[in-house]
């Protein structure tokens, strides 16, 4: 049994897994807002140069049953999108005027999650 | 063009108004809410959703309409006939449906075991024979007044109701008619409970001057430019209580080079716009509809279709969405808001749709997280009257007819000229 929590060729990124590869989109936008942006920047520095890699690699999988390491690292892209709102656009970890929790909530999500 | 070409002051002139201060009363007075309960939300009818929501047979959902104490029961039976009840049982009226939505031919209340049809008819009852002189023909579910209208479910809570859903609509029923909604079967549902006035929400997404100031970052740039920086309207149409309004895009934008992120999700797939999640080419039918920019400008980024009282049908390039402004008190709302998004096929196409979800996201919280400090603002009584300018229009209009329907003895005489 292969434990690994990622696959193989991004085992480098395995440090960013328990906090990054939440498994909802809420819960990722939640704890980007809630978070540093030092804390923000290192994933993001981390996973944006990988990001192309990754892409690449889950091509190879169908879409809605991917193998659970490829469904983490779906799910570290999906949270570099959440980290890229910080880095890209706002400068800082959430809309400056917003309280923690955010109050939009998403009730459904892009399929598949 | 140069800006000045935008300046029409006509809107208003158009919407049948005149300039001047707007009264602040209804998006604060408890007892203006109350005339809203009976004679807006009461009479008007009410877009609940749409038919992909429950396309199979003997499926069913439940909506709420705080404002009014309704909970609504929308199925579509065994026939494929989408009708409208109160969620409520006929025995002792306690409510009939918990969940959002559901299938079965059989939907059997939780409290004594009654059990209706899709239909609403009453099927069984636990120990009939006790209940003396029961006919079932009367027990079955209360009927909402349904129409469906291209493809949208809509009711009217009036037991009869005063006005046709023709009549209703009027000329905004020819202007929206025979519309393509591409990807209606898959919406992204996002809710926000906000504490604001229905209407301070309604009105943050009826016009485009608080773009470049409140979403500077996210899409300032998109709606705005050196030749329109302060989002002046393209077009504004009035059509009795309803509205609509053509939005400036800038063409001209471009992510930028340190936008990494942005670029890899939009890199291969093709969406007709920087921020959508529609595919080019699936599009076409919608984008040639003569009301989507009917302007048919390439500095376009979005229509406002508002239809009376809360609901509003956007469009832009890659595709439609929609808000719903569910008043819950006098200062609180429930915001609902639905993007109409293609099935994603590959790994790059989902990757693009997060990105999507994330910045839109993003631009809704930076509109609702003000919405409690304008409701500060009107409670704390300091100002009578707002100033609003010729591309508020949408606004006024707004006011003016919540105002005149809660004026009004009976609908004839709100929907008069
Ligand atoms: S209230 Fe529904 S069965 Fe009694
Ligand atoms: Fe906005």
């Amino acid at each position: 049994m292969n434990n690994s929590l990622l696959p193989a060729a991004f085992a480098d990124l395995e440090a960013h897994v328990a906090e990054w590869a939440l498994p909802s989109f809420d819960a990722r936008m939640q704890h980007r807002a809630a978070s540093s942006m030092d804390n923000i920047r290192r994933f993001y520095d981390a996973m944006q140069p990988r990001a192309e890699a990754a892409l690449a690699h889950l091509e190879n999988f169908p879409l809605d049953v991917l193998p659970a390491a490829e469904q983490r690292l779906m799910h570290m892209l999906y949270a570099l999108a959440q980290a890229a709102m910080a880095v890209e656009i706002h400068g800082q970890p959430k809309v400056g005027h917003a309280k923690l929790p955010i109050a939009v909530r998403v009730l459904r999500e892009p399929l598949p999650v | 063009m140069a800006a000045d070409d935008f300046i029409a002051n006509k809107w208003t002139q158009l919407a049948g108004l005149k300039n001047g201060p707007v009264s602040a009363e209804s998006y604060r007075s408890p007892a203006f809410y109350q005339l809203e309960r009976e004679r807006v939300f009461g009479r008007s009818w009410l877009i609940m959703g749409r038919v992909e929501e429950i396309a199979k047979p003997h499926s069913f959902m439940v909506k709420e309409i705080e404002i009014c104490e309704a909970s609504v029961l929308i199925t579509r039976d065994g026939e494929g006939r989408v009708q409208a009840f109160h969620n409520v049982c006929s025995h002792r009226h306690n409510l009939l449906v918990s969940e959002p939505q559901g299938c079965s031919q059989l939907i059997r209340c939780p409290y004594h075991g009654w059990a209706y049809g899709t239909d609403g008819e009453l099927r069984g009852v636990p120990d009939e024979k006790c209940f003396v002189g029961l006919d079932r023909k009367t027990a079955g579910l209360a009927k909402i007044a349904t129409e469906v209208w291209n493809g949208w479910i809509f009711i009217n809570l009036e037991r009869k109701p005063s006005v046709s859903l023709e009549d209703f609509l009027g000329d905004f029923g020819s202007f929206l008619a025979n519309m393509e909604y591409p990807n209606a079967d898959n919406p992204i549902v996002v809710e926000a409970q906000l504490d604001c006035n229905w209407k301070v929400v309604a009105d943050a997404f009826s016009e485009s001057y608080h773009i470049p100031v409140i979403h500077p970052e996210t899409i300032g740039t998109t709606f705005a430019s050196t030749s329109n920086r302060t989002g002046r309207l393209m077009d504004a149409r009035f059509f009795g209580p309803h509205r609509f309004c053509s939005m400036y895009g800038n063409p001209d934008y471009r992510p930028h080079d340190h936008q990494k992120v942005e670029q890899l999700a939009y890199s291969q797939v093709q969406t007709g716009s920087t921020i959508a999640a529609g595919k080019v080419g699936s599009m076409d039918a919608f984008l040639a509809h003569p009301s989507v920019n009917p302007t048919r400008t390439k500095s376009w980024s979005m229509d406002v279709n508002f239809v009376f009282p809360n609901f509003n049908l956007d469009t832009g390039p890659g595709g439609f969405w929609t808000h719903h402004f569910w008043p819950t008190s006098y200062h609180t709302t429930r915001h609902e808001v639905r993007f109409y998004v293609p099935k994603a096929l590959t790994v790059r196409e989902r990757f693009q749709q997060e990105h999507y979800l994330s910045r839109v996201i993003e631009v809704l919280v930076e509109d609702v997280s003000n919405v409690a400090r304008v409701q500060r603002g009107l409670e704390s009584g300091a100002k009578d009257a707002m100033f609003l300018q010729d591309n508020e229009a949408l606004l006024r209009h707004s006011v003016h007819h919540v105002e005149k329907w809660a004026k009004s003895a009976t609908v004839q005489e709100a929907m008069s000229e």
